[in-house]
């Protein structure tokens, strides 16, 4: 008996102490709660719901319930699944509709039953356009739509037919490459998002323009630093530096004949004199060999009129590389280099009526015609090498910084109007060409001017017909002179 | 037999209490790596600043590195969709457009995608429109000190606004000043080869404006439970007088932000938090839950708050003569420029 109660004794022991190593597993009860919905857009909702308990938990399934009728009658379940501790849980769907009221509701399933929290309700939004970026481009580049709230079915409609998207992003961005060009020069395209159709106000506009090799031009003169400009249905070109020389040389191209005849200047021949519209003046009467030397100066102005030379009252002072710009009965002087090197603070200008200089105004700017400078009714525009587009109000002298020149510009190229439109490019040895719309005060690509390995340098230009004509030679030794037309039009 | 029984009796015993011990898992060799997220935006101007970074084990600084979480997708977004993202200038900080601030009234996400395609989100946080300030005003202060020779004083700076009645409001306060301070350089001495000060006079600058950003040293938040609806008056700043910043003029600039109710608790632990001195008056230490959430993982820790805020802004100039005791004016023989944050520009707002 004695050994029965003992061994009862060691075998009580034995489950005793085997029980009190068990870990404690003292599953408690749980409360679920909805507690936020976080994020709502188009067709995607987040909801933070929380499980609260004293303990481990034992819930074989949680997450949320989503309905557009209170009572949940036939929701669209968002399951994570089993979990065992209580704690905040997230869910998230993106298979809603846009512009609905919605309810949701957090729930868990323990022992097969199912509790439910607290119902939210909350609105999805209307997919909406904002922009797109480039708004300019070529066939095949990579164009990003932006939008808000913009469901996984966006689509884009491009001249009537639909593009897939490469890639939506943050239900904002749409990333798509753009089709070949067809009949359309600007684009208006849309984004169709849940059967919502979204527009931009402004098209995208293809990179166009047609360039043709006319042919070569027949000039022995290999100009640098030389004036150009068109009058009529002449363009003239000359002065400057002729084969690093100075010359008195002015070459007259017919436009329709491209007869040139070769007329010689009367005045001091210059290099680096401002010129604009049959106007020009000032300029080195030697060749400058040095950024930092004294320079003789011409204050000489003249007009060109008819083959012939008309001189006028000459400039209060010298100006070396100056940027003339003539409008209406005026013709303004810019900036340039004084005959001691120093910029020149004044604007000016020049009366054609009465043949008199007068001082406009001062600038803090510095100007050089080595840059591109036109004008535009009542404002005469400057790009300087920082990309900046500065205008200048010359009749209220008002000064306004407006649209970014696309690159940093390069010495000498065009600056040539067209239908309204300036052109400006073919600088130094580049080939790319921008056009100015005043009305939008902004700077467009136009399409680059095809080339092999030969680089070019540009000597003037002129307008025809709706054509522009862009003159340009070899860069080096300035030989084989040749001329293209460009379409700014063409497709 | 006896003894036998006895002796295994014993044996069960002491295995049985052995086998209760469980091992405390604590592993201080790994820190985990925490996303901090430190930012807010208000309905000021911007650009707002947004920082994120990941925590690391405390210790050595050779132990581990808070690293700033760089390379991120980062934006704002409102409850009605609209959003602008964000821009990383120095690292792991991302700034708005200047374009953008916080319109009251509306409700703000912070979303974040990290460069390892971790997702989190903030709770919307909604800008609670802040009461106009009436009026800032101040008093000299004396607090308590050991150094007898050597009082600690300064410039206790009050705001008074005019508390929206029925409505829940919770207030955060942060100041910064401009100061004058005139100095000698013409008295500078420097060191010769042994060391021996040798007079090296400056000729530059006695007079220079200090920005001083060390005010906010302490989270001045208060809610209006107490007070609803009265015109109140909170100290909103601390100005220690260190012998220079009342030389001559003091501004101070204090900033009212409103806060929503959670966001005003989540402050108010931290103010707890920062209160602890290691004595038995302190509150517990605890975990400080942000309104950042792991998408991903809503178990993972978040630190750090993201703030949206209405701002109210008033300003104060304190002369050396309405200070009640100023401390004798540091006599400082060097170019002023040398103090940090300081300048010779006067601020275009100086009066």
């Amino acid at each position: 008996m004695k050994i029965l109660n003992s061994v009862f004794c060691i075998a009580l022991t034995v489950a005793m102490s085997f029980l009190s190593c068990g870990k404690e597993e003292i599953v408690t009860d749980v409360a679920v709660f909805t507690e936020e919905v976080v994020y709502a857009s188009g067709e995607s909702v987040i909801m933070t719901g929380r499980m609260l308990a004293a303990g481990q938990i034992a819930v074989e399934d949680h997450g949320f319930q989503i309905d557009t009728d209170e009572n949940f009658s036939a929701p669209l379940v968002v399951s994570l699944g089993e979990k065992e501790i209580p704690g905040r849980f997230v869910g998230e769907t993106n298979m809603l509709d846009i512009r609905v009221r919605y309810f949701c509701r957090s729930y868990i399933v323990i022992d097969g039953e199912p509790r439910y929290g607290n119902v939210l309700e909350f609105f999805t939004l209307s997919p909406k356009a904002v922009g797109f970026t480039p708004k300019e481009g070529n066939p095949g580049i990579r164009l990003t739509a932006e939008g808000r709230n913009l469901t996984n079915d966006t689509h884009i409609i491009w001249n009537g037919k639909v593009v897939t998207p490469d890639k939506i992003s943050a239900e904002t961005f749409v990333e798509f490459t753009v089709p070949p060009i067809e009949n359309l020069a600007a684009v208006y395209f849309k984004l169709v998002s849940q059967g919502d159709t979204l527009t931009f106000d402004k098209p995208f506009e293809y990179i166009i323009g047609t360039w043709n090799l006319e042919g070569p031009l027949n000039d022995p003169d290999k100009n640098t630093r030389h004036i150009h400009f068109e009058d009529g249905d002449e363009f003239v070109y000359g002065l400057g530096l002729s084969r690093g020389i100075m010359t008195s040389l002015v070459q007259v191209l017919n436009k329709n004949t491209l007869q040139r005849t070769t007329i010689v200047f009367p005045g001091t021949p210059t290099e680096g004199a401002f010129f604009n519209k049959t106007y020009f003046g000032g300029g080195s009467a030697n060749k400058v060999l040095s950024p930092v030397a004294q320079l003789t100066l011409s204050k000489e102005f003249w007009k060109y009129e008819n083959q012939g030379f008309v001189q006028l009252a000459d400039m209060p002072v010298g100006l070396y590389n100056a940027v003339c710009l003539a409008a209406g009965n005026e013709v303004f002087v810019y900036g340039g280099e004084l005959a001691n090197r120093n910029r020149n603070p004044f604007i000016y200008v020049y009366n054609i009526s009465t043949d008199s200089w007068s001082v406009h105004s001062a600038t803090s700017q510095t100007f050089s015609n080595l840059y591109p400078a036109f004008n535009s009714g009542n404002f005469n525009y400057f790009v300087t090498p920082d990309r900046k587009t500065h205008r200048h109000d010359f009749v209220n002298d008002v000064w306004q910084t407006v649209a970014d020149f696309p690159v940093i510009p390069k010495e000498d190229g065009i600056s040539i109007e067209l239908d309204g439109k300036i052109y400006v490019g073919m600088q130094a040895t580049d080939r790319s060409l921008y056009v100015y719309l005043p009305d939008s005060e902004t700077w467009r690509t136009k399409r680059t001017q095809p080339g092999g390995l030969v680089s070019y340098n540009t000597i003037g230009a002129w307008t025809n017909n709706g054509l522009l004509y862009v003159v340009r030679t070899e860069s080096s030794n300035f030989i084989n002179r040749f001329y293209w037309s460009f379409d700014p039009d063409g497709i | 037999m006896k003894l036998v029984f006895k002796i295994l009796f014993t044996v069960f015993i002491a295995l049985s209490v052995a086998s209760c011990i469980d091992e405390l898992g604590v592993d201080t060799q790994e820190g985990r790596r925490i996303l901090v997220v430190e930012g807010a935006i208000t309905t000021l101007p911007g650009p707002h600043r947004i920082l994120l970074s990941k925590s690391d084990k405390y210790g050595d600084v050779f132990d581990g590195f808070i690293r700033k979480e760089t390379k991120a997708t980062v934006w704002i977004r409102n409850d009605e969709g609209d959003q602008v993202f964000l821009t990383e200038g120095e690292q792991g900080t991302y700034y708005t457009p200047a374009s953008f601030s916080a319109a009251a009234g509306k409700k703000y996400t912070l979303h974040i995608i990290l460069a390892n395609g971790e997702r989190y989100i903030s709770l919307p946080e909604e800008v609670v429109p802040s009461p106009a300030i009436d009026s800032l005003s101040f008093l000299f202060k004396e607090l308590p000190t050991l150094d007898q020779f050597n009082p600690n004083t300064g410039i206790e700076v009050y705001v008074r606004w005019n508390d929206p009645k029925d409505t829940d409001n919770f207030y955060l306060w942060e100041a910064e000043g401009v100061y004058v301070v005139n100095t000698k350089p013409h008295l500078f001495e420097g060191r010769d080869a042994n060391y021996v000060p040798v007079p090296m006079p400056k000729d530059c600058c006695d007079r220079c404006y200090v920005y001083d950003f060390s005010l906010n040293t302490v989270l001045r938040v208060f809610k209006d439970n107490l007070t609803d609806g009265n015109n109140n008056a909170q100290l909103a700043a601390f100005i220690p007088d260190d012998g220079k910043r009342f030389m001559e003029k003091y501004l101070v600039v204090v900033r009212q932000y409103s806060l929503n109710k959670t966001a005003y608790q989540f402050y108010d632990l931290l103010k707890n938090q920062l209160s602890i001195q290691g004595n038995i008056f302190d509150p517990p230490p605890a975990t400080i839950r942000g309104n950042m959430i792991n998408l991903d993982n809503p178990d993972a820790e978040v630190i750090g708050y993201f703030r949206a805020s209405d701002v109210q802004i008033d300003t104060l100039y304190i002369t050396r003569a309405e200070v009640e005791a100023p401390k004798p004016i540091l006599q400082i023989n060097d170019d002023c420029r040398v103090l940090e944050n300081s300048t010779t520009t006067k601020p275009p707002f100086w009066k």
